[in-house]
């Protein structure tokens, strides 16, 4: 081979080695999405969703009609997303030139994602459907935000892109107050994350005496022989036992929450580290919200007030023979 | 004259003498260094080898797989440490390679145990013998890649088809071959089960699958060496039944709200079990090498190529089941290798290998029903350094080319996913 047939064979390979388009998972993405028709991943592109913005609702008032190839509807159960709810359904119909579709959360992450559309509908004029499952990260921000679809024809052109608004749930409960400031949060929340898979419970000792926990999930005490009510006022409830029996369920999370203002008097926090599962040690946050009022009329917002640390070891686990350990008290007035 | 006779006859003769470390490890190379025209020496010998390499992948992500397995590909392993020890007499042979790995995790397992009876007939010493029956676990007789020791192989790994059809060179079961003149022979009767960890523990039918390869090895001149073959197997896949199950409760969140009312929840009936059931599967070959020295001093030259066409045979990329899919998988696969030795220190060497593990595969277009090819053609070049008989340096870069991905528009286009791997092996 002479030396020019060489110069040019290796900027050949470098080219063809450059090439491609990137596959990824998408984990670290703020949604991904699963093309449903096909059972497969959609493909992750890093870069902008194509096409124009969405029209305005005033456009749409005033008669304009979208520029093609545009999704033309959008199908789903429910606005509420919660952290890191995975398979969410979200089903549609594009125009006759549409070849795919493409999905992103306005002003978060690094790209989109693609998938064809499926068969053409006739009952739609021969619109093409499309179906999709989307995942959400647990770390998207709560509040208002909105998913963008685009159409792609077969020569790369999008015409409007379509609007579809969603409230992401925090983590912590707050009544959708995230979402519409107007919606009241609960009076308090006390709030236990840790960081492995094992059975840590939180435990809040209420000033009757009554400890929350696991295994009695509200500070409600029945009278009279009567049953325990958790919806009275006052009454703080255990939302959930999260990795309940080692059983991994997600969250790590145990929250206590009470909707009205807690009866008065001192309550103490507990962390009992219930069955280690196999680790050696955890490391865990307390923390507890309030609500507040906001900064306009009748509105709402949720506070931290307090947060700490700590860490559980595995020979501490008790199987709830007893109470865990001290973390901290609030008062009530 | 009788001078002249006593020298001629010194000349015959070869001398005897102890064989030295050096020689023992050459004929323990030497058991690998051809596919087909594998010796069986007598006495007992010790070998082995070491790879320890470091690969690079552009689909490589610090993030993990459901279940817990990472999805990073960039590091280091141990890719083959194999022990292997031979004892060879007049008319038996056996042999024992152990092979440890961290390719999937530290792991030490059998890569080939296999008790030969064997008649060895006028064969000389260098050649296989001319009849040799093995039982146990060994190679899987079919093409040249699936026979070509790892240790002698300058490509990191067998051909993507290779490797699909043939997830491991060696199965359990019968095998028969031999050498006549230059004709070469291996028949086999497995049980048609890859050996892999993740394989079932057991084979999990009756049928046993059926292989062989019926080839030639002549050497014309000193500079000059061609072999070649045509190889089948056939046999019958598996495809499980389903377990019984009982009666379970399920939830479904209808209204998408996180929380279980009573109408969300669902009964799932327990089912009875199905049988399994067993599929026809079969895989046709051939092969084609060449060995030139035509340049004195540069170094030999190699050419080999080879080629596949199989029905539900692919068991490592997508694991071919027609009762899953519906229909018959057709395979088709082909590889085309060059390898240039510099002088006896250096290497350079191009393969390019295509695989298309469904060649009916269509995709729906809008409302058009296209072919969509799933073929991946990997090109590999390669570049090493190599201490004869002791040790070598290998670089191969694999360019993929395939249609995994999609474009802009939607449409299938090549993924990123290339690959590079530096490898040191060190023969023990």
């Amino acid at each position: 081979m002479k030396p020019r047939s060489c110069f040019l064979v290796l900027p050949a390979l470098l080219t063809l080695a450059c090439e491609g388009e990137e596959v990824t998972a998408g984990l670290g993405e703020p949604i991904r999405v699963e093309d449903n028709l096909r059972n497969q991943p959609a493909q992750f592109r890093p870069e902008p969703l194509p096409g124009l913005p969405p029209l305005t609702a005033q456009e749409i008032n005033d008669g304009v009609l979208p520029i093609s190839p545009n999704i033309t509807a959008s199908d789903t159960t429910g606005r509420s997303i919660h952290p890191g709810q995975t398979g969410k359904k979200i089903s549609g119909r594009a125009s006759q030139d549409a070849l795919s579709v493409g999905i992103a959360l306005e002003g978060l992450g690094s790209g989109y994602w693609l998938f064809p559309v499926g068969a053409s509908d006739a009952q739609y004029d021969g619109e093409f459907f499309w179906d999709s499952l989307i995942s959400f990260a647990d770390d998207i921000p709560p509040g208002n935000h909105r998913l963008l679809f685009a159409a792609i024809d077969p020569s790369g052109a999008s015409g409007n892109q379509l609007g579809l608004s969603l409230c992401l749930l925090p983590k912590v409960p707050d009544n959708a107050n995230a979402c519409d400031p107007k919606a009241a949060p609960p009076s308090v929340v006390v709030s236990l994350d840790w960081d492995r898979n094992l059975d840590l419970d939180l435990q809040v000792r209420a000033p009757n005496g009554k400890l929350i926990d696991a295994k009695t999930p509200s500070s409600a005490i029945g009278v009279d022989g009567a049953k325990p009510d958790p919806k009275a006022p006052g009454v703080g409830v255990l939302e959930n036992d999260s990795n309940s029996q080692c059983l991994r369920d997600g969250p790590r999370r145990e929250n206590a929450v009470w909707q009205t203002k807690p009866f008065p008097g001192t309550y103490a926090l507990y962390v009992n580290l219930f069955d280690a599962c196999g680790e050696p040690s955890v490391r865990f946050n307390v923390a507890i919200y309030q609500s507040v009022p906001g900064d306009a009329p009748d509105t709402f917002r949720q506070v931290e007030s307090f947060r700490q640390s700590g860490t559980v070891i595995a020979p501490q686990a008790n199987g709830g023979s007893k109470t865990g350990l001290f973390v901290t008290e609030f008062n009530i007035n | 004259m009788k001078r002249r006779l006593a020298a001629l006859e010194a000349k015959r003769e070869p001398k005897r003498v102890s064989p030295s470390t050096r020689e023992t490890r050459q004929v323990a190379a030497n058991l690998e260094r051809t596919a087909h025209s594998r010796p069986v020496p007598k006495g007992l010998l010790i070998g082995g080898y070491l790879q320890g390499q470091f690969e690079l992948n552009q689909l490589s992500e610090d993030q993990q797989l459901q279940g817990g397995e990472p999805l990073n590909q960039d590091r280091f392993s141990l890719r083959r440490g194999r022990l292997r020890l031979d004892r060879g007499w007049d008319y038996a042979a056996g042999t024992l390679e152990l092979d440890a790995s961290t390719t999937a995790g530290p792991r030490v397992g059998i890569r080939r145990a296999e008790a030969s009876l064997l008649y060895r007939g006028t064969n000389p010493d260098n050649l296989p013998p001319l009849l040799m029956v093995t039982i146990g676990v060994t190679d899987l007789p079919f093409g040249y890649e699936l026979m070509e020791s790892a240790r002698v192989r300058a490509f990191m790994e067998r051909s993507l088809a290779s490797l699909s059809l043939f997830p491991t060179e060696m199965d359990a079961g019968l095998k028969v071959s031999g050498a006549a003149g230059f004709l070469r022979y291996a028949v086999a009767i497995t049980n048609g089960e890859p050996l892999t960890p993740d394989a079932l523990p057991r084979d999990p039918n009756a049928s046993k699958d059926f292989s062989g390869r019926f080839g030639f090895d002549v050497d014309p001149s000193e500079r000059f060496g061609l072999s070649g073959g045509a190889s089948f197997a056939t046999g019958k896949g598996f495809h499980p039944g389903r377990q019984a199950t009982k009666d379970q409760v399920g939830w479904r969140d209808l209204n998408e709200d996180g929380i279980a009312t009573s109408d969300e929840f669902y009964g799932i009936p327990r089912q009875d079990a199905s049988p399994s059931v067993n599929f026809g599967r079969w895989v046709l070959g051939v092969d084609l090498q060449l060995d030139l020295d035509v340049v004195p001093g540069l170094g030999k030259t190699k050419l080999y190529a080879e080629g596949y066409v199989a029905k539900n045979y692919d068991r490592g990329l997508f694991g071919a089941d027609p009762l899953a899919s519906g229909s018959d998988q057709r395979e088709v696969g082909y590889y085309a290798a060059l390898l240039q030795r510099i002088t006896d220190y250096g290497l350079i060497g191009f393969r390019a290998a295509y695989y298309d593990p469904n060649s009916d595969f269509l995709e729906q277009r809008q409302d058009q029903q296209l072919p969509r090819s799933q073929g991946i053609l990997t090109l590999s070049p390669l570049i090493g350094a190599e201490l004869p008989d002791r040790a070598r340096l290998l670089f191969q870069y694999d360019l993929v080319r395939d249609k995994l991905a999609r474009d802009d528009r939607g449409v299938p286009a090549d993924a990123k996913n290339n690959q590079f791997t530096a490898r040191l092996q060190v023969d023990l």
